[in-house]
């Protein structure tokens, strides 16, 4: 991720602004899911990502008191659950709109026009990668290769991956875009009860 | 050359994502019931007979790498596979997900009988909502027609699997970090030995295979070891899928035996470079692999030896066209902003070293590089090569100092001319000044080492 996230590799020494002002209680349901998520590994420390990506699925960002809430859920220590969060770009460690524009910039996206799009977004809703626009209806990112490179240049907007994209397309897609499908949703099958049941 | 389709078969049908559609057009599961029947030595066997090889990136014998499992003992074996699709002009693996997850299942049975574990896990990368929700759909149907879960296929055992979300990371496509990303830590490879076949997953024994690699489990059953050979060529057996991207015409997923001609593809398969331009260079099996020249695509071949011995690979099967009006600039910039971006931070050589490479390359784009940097940029590839925890270094390394080994003249005639590039305003320049700490309000230097 370029920009205002900065580089997993590196440390980020400067102190970010990342209290959302108030404690996160998660509900009973989230607690339940993440119960039965957690009986499905041998080792329940493995179940951090999916949990996480439910707790921002609900939130819509990771604050840190929503890493102090999945530490005691997860009976993990917060620095634990922190460096997690850290490394992974999927994690917003900022408040996001509500429908991310995700541009991928990488080789075959680049090669079939990226930067048109990138120029676009700033030209008419005037965001650069990371920023969110005033409404709070959308976040750009400049994210690296999402593997539909067949549809460069694409996008993945809301849940869905979008491509070949023009500017007039991408004006098109935004304005019908809904938050749509969340991944804690997309992983949560009945198989987990029979995995649980067994436990 | 007519090539007859096999996993292309599948998922350009409709619906080949329903149990029931699997089963009736496609004979899903049949060669799963039939090998949970055979030795799992046999079935190791039958696998390296067929030469079949990780389709992942990695090219490794499949069934010698099933056969470093130990002999069952106290320690549960894992199956984990790799779904993490990330290598740059990929996408092959999110067609079995949506079109024939059956297929991938099915392999998954068969792994899991041959190495004899109980459990898989499908580590899918984060981005692939809908490929997930595919894949979960088939796996709860698969649980509920008793192909999976307890007593599956009334073997008397049970075989569960997990479709398990990653976040966004380049780096966990290597195995051993994929297993750590599992673990529910950072995506920071493992040293090897030991290799996860004795201590993977919650260090256990563990087999990582890459989706496709799994997916021509029941194909290769289904044929026989011999005929599955026959298909390939140059040590490799079977078909695979080719991701064609870039500047052509038809890009797209391609199905072709091992071996295949890389002009056939592009000109043939692909239609030609687009809009009637010449052919300048081709990323052939992933961002990771040695660019070839127009030339040296000439006598290409997709198969694992051919492009290593050009000094290049066949990767993930990704090709990657560019043409004749393309900077060479604008390439390198883009690829080395790319691994400073992914890199996972462990090792100082690819951490820094990324860095370096990258805020040399956005130097040049930006018109105020000088000829003697082309040397650096070498000389730092040949001091991340091979001095990495894993092959993310050769990834880095490779591509950049073919870029400038194979396309020299032109980019110091780019840096002669003073030139601005195209892409250099597209980057940012959050890497001219070190961080600083501070600390309550206290602003100190150690970040000038960082």
């Amino acid at each position: 991720m370029s920009g205002p996230d900065g580089h997993r590799g590196a440390a980020n020494l400067v102190p970010v602004e990342r209290e959302s002002g108030a404690p996160v209680v998660l509900p009973a349901e989230t607690l339940a899911w993440i119960e039965q998520r957690r009986a499905m590994y041998e080792d329940p420390r493995a179940a951090i990502l999916p949990v996480l990506h439910r707790v921002q699925d609900e939130l819509g960002w990771i604050s840190l008191e929503a890493e102090e809430a999945v530490a005691q859920a997860m009976r993990m220590p917060l620095a634990k659950v922190h460096e997690v969060v850290t490394f992974y770009t999927l994690f917003k460690t900022q408040p996001q709109g509500r429908i991310r524009v995700d541009i991928c910039q990488t080789m075959s996206c680049m090669l079939r026009g990226a930067r048109e799009l990138f120029a676009h977004m700033r030209d008419r809703y005037g965001v650069h990668p990371g920023e969110t626009t005033a409404d709070g209806r959308l976040t750009l990112h400049a994210v690296e290769c999402l593997c539909n490179c067949e549809c460069a240049p694409m996008a993945q907007i809301a849940d869905t991956y979008h491509g070949p994209l023009t500017p007039a397309k991408l004006d098109e897609l935004i304005a019908q875009a809904q938050p749509g499908e969340t991944v804690s949703a997309a992983v949560t099958g009945t198989c987990a009860a029979a995995i649980a049941e067994k436990r | 050359m007519a090539v007859k389709g096999f996993l292309s078969a599948l998922y350009e049908q409709p619906d080949m994502h329903r149990l029931a559609v699997a089963q009736e057009r496609a004979n899903a599961y049949a060669q799963a019931r039939r090998v949970i029947t055979m030795e799992p030595a046999a079935v190791i066997d039958a696998v390296k007979a067929a030469n079949l090889k990780g389709l992942g990136g990695a090219g490794f014998p499949t069934g010698m790498k099933w056969s470093f499992v130990p002999p069952k003992g106290d320690k549960p074996h894992y199956l984990v596979v790799n779904a993490d699709e990330g290598e740059p002009g990929t996408f092959k693996d999110r067609r079995i997900l949506l079109g024939c997850p059956h297929a991938l299942l099915e392999g998954i049975i068969i792994c899991c009988h041959a190495i004899r574990s109980e459990k898989a896990y499908i580590y899918v990368r984060g981005e692939y909502i809908h490929e997930m929700k595919r894949l979960q759909g088939a796996i709860d149907e698969a649980y509920a027609a008793g192909l999976l879960g307890a007593d599956h296929l009334g073997t008397g055992r049970r075989l569960d699997v997990v479709v398990h979300p990653g976040a966004g990371a380049y780096i966990c496509g290597e195995e051993t970090a994929l297993i750590e990303s599992l673990e529910g830590k950072k995506g920071q490879p493992r040293n090897k030995p030991p290799f996860p076949a004795i201590e993977g997953l919650f260090m256990c024994p563990t087999v990582v295979n890459n989706v496709e690699t799994l997916s021509y489990l029941p194909f290769l059953f289904e044929m026989g070891p011999q005929a599955f050979n026959d298909l390939g060529a140059n040590g490799t057996g079977g078909c695979h899928l080719v991701s064609l991207s870039g500047h052509i015409e038809r890009p797209g997923v391609y199905e072709v035996p091992m071996g295949f001609p890389m002009m056939e593809l592009i000109n043939g398969l692909g239609g030609g470079v687009w809009k009637s331009r010449r052919l300048k260079a081709v990323i052939p099996g992933g961002l990771s692999a040695p660019i070839l020249t127009a030339d040296e695509a000439q006598q290409a071949r997709l198969d694992f030896k051919t492009l290593r011995d050009m000094g290049s690979m066949a990767g993930s099967g990704a090709v990657m066209v560019i043409d004749d009006e393309t900077p060479m600039i604008n390439v390198l910039l883009n690829c080395s902003h790319f691994y400073h971006d992914e890199s996972c931070g462990q090792c100082t050589p690819c951490r820094d070293g990324s860095w370096w490479l990258y805020k040399i390359c956005l130097r040049i784009a930006r018109g105020e590089g000088r000829v003697r940097d082309l040397d650096e940029i070498v000389r730092i590839c040949n001091n991340i090569e091979g001095n990495t925890i894993c092959a993310f270094g050769e990834a880095t390394a490779w591509p950049i100092r073919s870029y400038v080994r194979k396309f020299r003249g032109e980019l110091e005639a780019f840096i002669q001319s003073g030139q601005r590039a195209s892409e250099a305003d597209w980057y940012h320049d959050d890497l001219a000044a070190p961080p600083l700490v501070q600390i309550a309000g206290v602003a100190g230097t150690m970040g000038a080492h960082v």
